[in-house]
């Protein structure tokens, strides 16, 4: 992407003002999106990103300069900008690059580039047509389709020379049901490391069928109560509660500045002993996985909880100096223009024993949450919000009536030492997260959960 | 190779390729932030970047590329997939680039006042970071302290004769800080944007901060149910922000919106007025043109609970037969301006007097979740006070607040005469509902 001895000379060029460390990222990513609407193209744009981020450290100071005019005599400009804090004499040089040797481990098989965009469009109209015949009440079936070729390099002055290049794609379908003047709508989505295969393998026309059924239940559903009270959260994006309730809270971002519930608690007990949880980034071909991070460093698997104790954190390079840790590949941005800090990949709570009819069936009374949407923590108070978007009122161990969407709200660690069911029905979802380094794709997970009590926010 | 020369080159190898209508849109922008931790710099960021679409029409379709790499030899790729893709598209409504014509009114942008150029950053931030712990022994942690500023310059030029070249520039301060008492953290938060001289004093940023974060730790709960709900200012314009969509006559025309057909209907509450004002003087959203080159003008969306006119692009604006609002966002979207309900009679005081009992809400949490414009049902995280007999009582620690936004609109009792915007654009006076469910225990 870059020549070496030029990334070597911005390199040098960094470093001249006293910085211990400097790093340079470089990104060059195509992109695509088409949307799709009443049985139209409504929209397709392209675009193509080409920059570099240049960052410098010196103990816990850290400075950062983008640019994407990538001439020369800019990028070693651009070099100087980094480094211009610092006015120190020179502390250390640029080691020679070792490349480190990258297993890809989320191989495609169709390059997006190899298949015509009309080729898209007609799988788009094809699900959407699959939507429409689910029942005579669908209004409306749109459906967008993302596509992302993304191609970094990272080098630093300890000598780390790294390349990988990655493709994501993502279908998602909005379908909206209408009956006697009233509106729903309902949403699903699949996605991952993958190239036009995407669509390959998968029951299209389930995924339609049950994005439809949710759009046209929601026609009938009453409100949802409100209070606290038991709550089961089905698998896949249920998983956002974890996301939301925990893991934004392991990360050193929030960590390294003392600014989380979970500070000081490794090896400490902050969930049920029933929770065991990972962040996996190495999970072949998942929505949220890497090969490297923004930083050069593989990507792993790391055990976050174990039977309910704290066992690590997500940590970048920077934060790992103020916490006396190792880095531990989760380092990641938007893109160039964003400093990188430690993120989730793939984030899931791992089976349990029981099965989801044995779960409802143990409920008295309480709400089954079939159907989630996103959340938001603040990770300084631990307290998290995330939204149900489907859901059923459970009644003596049957579920009961159809509930529209609620807020469900509570605080990271006791909502963690709450969960008392765990089932044996894992799944993932992909999402978006965003935070200081930016919009990124993470996935989150979990088989079905029970929380014995959760404050349920609904309209009744 | 500077941008000027660039967008000739493609404006001219375009014309070449046989494009008739086509439009170049070019934007640059470059920013510096410098951080605070522990009475230290922590971080220096300086960044600079541009970028170049083309959008190219095709019988009645406008597809796009866009490229940040201003490299001559890319000028093929650009031209042959904004083709490619005003190809493929074949929705039925016929899409537009403007020829200029029209008013462009001078304006007056908001801009940072002179002094924010002889401001000693590093001295203020310290003084800020300083001020936070001695206002309140409770604050336990500055967690983020930074300035930023920035500036950016957009180029349109098209086939129609259009060109037009803007500028703006931004600085503002954001304090985000921890306080502690008996074992409860709560966290404060603060953004300054240095257009008025008293954001120059650091104790009143650490001040806002510090009140946010103390004033909930002292937090009570209520029973969960309906009650009557006070919205501060600057939280009914963060709401308004999450349901301008309804407005947008894409939503419209998309029916994700229940305002389709309710032209010259009461919609809201009578004394309710919503207008989307571009050529407020100092707004932060303050333009002479839209995304799509066409002229400002103020509309009123809502007149006295009477639903006006809808917000409009070239492209909606003729699939209804009327005239482009000004709100374009260059591409299908809609881009509201200054969005911001008009303000009433009452005092904030006053407002919560006529509430009596309720909840007075300071702040909601997920709203990018936990709503649908279809429905217009809304269920967020939000934080607050008790409202009793007419007075602030105790900060309520979590809770969630649900309701139907279309319903809520006709259920405003009352508004204050406190204007204030949001830094996205988005104003409000406190706001008083007739009621929405709240969950607390």
């Amino acid at each position: 992407m870059l020549d070496r001895s030029l990334v070597y000379e911005i390199l040098d060029t960094a470093l001249a003002s006293g910085a211990d460390f400097a790093e340079v990222f470089v990104e060059n990513s195509l992109s695509t999106s088409i949307q799709t609407g009443d049985r139209k193209v409504k929209n397709i744009s392209s675009g193509q990103s080409f920059g570099i981020g240049i960052r410098v450290f010196k103990d816990l100071f850290s400075a950062y300069a983008y640019t994407n005019v990538m001439a020369r005599d800019n990028l070693l400009k651009t070099a100087q900008k980094a480094a211009a804090a610092l006015r120190d004499k020179r502390q250390a040089n640029v080691l020679d690059f070792v490349d480190i040797n990258i297993e890809n481990k989320h191989k495609i098989k169709i390059l997006h580039a190899s298949v015509n965009k009309s080729d898209k469009v007609s799988i788009m109209h094809e699900i959407c047509e699959k939507a429409y015949a689910a029942s005579s009440l669908i209004a409306k079936a749109d459906a967008t389709y993302l596509e992302k070729e993304r191609q970094i390099l990272v080098a630093n002055s300890n000598g780390l020379w790294a390349e990988d290049k990655l493709s994501r794609g993502r279908f998602s379908l909005n379908v909206i049901a209408a009956q006697n003047g009233k509106s729903q709508d309902a949403t699903d989505n699949f996605g991952g490391l993958y190239g036009f295969e995407l669509f390959e393998g998968r029951d299209l026309q389930a995924f339609a069928e049950k994005t439809a059924a949710d759009a046209v239940s929601m026609l009938d559903a009453a409100d949802c109560p409100s209070g606290k009270m038991p709550v089961i959260i089905n698998n896949g994006f249920g998983g956002a509660i974890f996301h939301e309730a925990c893991g934004h809270g392991l990360e050193a971002t929030a960590v390294a500045k003392n600014a989380s519930v979970f500070c000081g608690k490794l090896g400490q007990k902050v969930a049920s002993g029933l929770v065991t949880a990972y962040d996996d980034a190495t999970i072949a071909n998942a929505w949220g996985s890497i090969n490297i991070d923004d930083e050069g460093i593989p990507g792993q698997r790391k055990l976050l909880i174990e039977n309910g104790i704290l066992k690590s954190y997500m940590v970048d390079s920077f934060n790992a100096r103020r916490m006396g840790m190792k880095p531990n590949g989760c380092a990641r941005r938007q893109n160039y223009k964003f400093m990188p800090t430690s993120r989730m990949s793939n984030t899931f709570i791992a089976n349990g024993n029981s099965s989801l009819e044995e779960m409802i069936a143990a409920t008295d009374y309480g709400l089954f949450a079939e159907n989630m949407g996103g959340g938001s923590v603040n990770p300084a108070s631990g307290e998290f919000n995330f939204s149900v978007n489907k859901a059923y009122v459970i009644e003596k161990g049957k579920l009961k009536q159809l509930v529209k969407g609620a807020k469900l709200i509570g605080s990271g660690i006791e909502v963690l030492n709450n969960i008392d069911m765990v089932g044996n029905n894992m799944a993932l979802a992909c999402g978006m997260c965003g935070s200081v380094s930016g919009s990124i794709p993470t996935t989150v997970g979990q088989p079905a959960i029970r929380v014995q009590n959760i404050t349920v926010g609904g309209q009744k | 190779m500077t941008p000027e020369q660039f967008v000739a080159k493609l404006y001219n190898a375009s014309e070449k390729a046989g494009i008739e209508e086509f439009s170049i849109a070019y934007g640059c922008s470059s920013s510096n932030r410098i951080d605070i931790y522990d009475s230290k710099v922590s971080n220096r960021r300086n960044n600079e970047g541009q970028s170049v679409s083309l959008s190219v029409k095709r019988g009645k379709n406008i597809g796009s590329f866009a490229c940040e790499e201003l490299n001559e030899k890319l000028i093929p790729l650009i031209i042959t997939e904004a083709k490619e893709n005003a190809g493929l598209i074949d929705a039925e409504e016929e899409n537009f680039f403007h020829d200029g014509s029209g008013e462009y009114k001078k304006v007056i942008k908001y801009k940072p006042l002179s002094e924010f150029s002889k401001l000693d950053k590093e001295k203020y931030l310290l003084e800020v970071e300083n001020s936070c712990y001695q206002l309140d022994k409770r604050v336990k942690k500055v967690i983020s302290l930074y300035i930023a500023d920035g500036k950016s310059l957009s180029i349109m030029k098209n086939s129609l004769g259009l060109d037009l070249k803007d500028s703006s520039e931004y600085a503002y301060a954001v304090l985000y800080l921890s306080a502690e008492e008996n074992g409860v953290t709560q966290t404060g938060d603060e953004i300054i944007l240095f257009d008025k001289k008293e954001d120059f004093n650091p104790v009143n940023l650490a001040k806002a901060a510090v009140k946010k974060a103390v004033g909930k730790l002292q937090s009570a709960n209520i029973k969960s149910g309906k009650y009557k709900i006070v919205f501060e200012n600057r939280t009914f314009a963060d709401f308004l922000e999450t349901i301008a969509g309804i407005f947008s006559a894409n939503s419209i025309q998309e029916k994700r919106s229940q305002l389709v057909g309710k032209i010259g209907e009461n919609v809201a509450a009578s004394t309710v007025t919503l207008i989307d004002n571009p050529l407020l003087k100092s707004g932060y959203n303050t333009r002479v043109y839209d995304g799509e080159g066409y002229p400002s003008s103020k509309h009123e969306v809502i007149k006295d609970g009477v639903l006006k006119t809808f917000l409009h692009n070239l492209r909606t604006a003729k699939k209804d037969g009327v005239a482009s609002t000004g709100n374009g966002n260059g591409g299908r979207g809609i881009s509201f301006s200054n969005f911001y309900m008009d303000k009433g009679k009452f005092s904030k005081d006053d407002v919560l007097a006529k509430a009596g009992d309720g909840v007075y809400l300071t702040d909601l949490n997920g709203m990018h979740a936990g709503y649908s414009s279809v429905s217009g049902n809304f269920s967020f995280g939000a934080e607050g006070f008790i409202i009793e007999n007419g007075k602030l009582g105790k900060a309520l620690k979590q809770i969630t607040v649900s309701g139907n936004v279309y319903q809520l609109l006709k259920d405003i009792e009352a508004l204050g005469n406190d204007l204030t915007f949001s830094h996205s654009g988005f104003g409000s006076p406190t706001v008083l509902i007739k009621e929405l469910a709240v969950s607390n225990e």
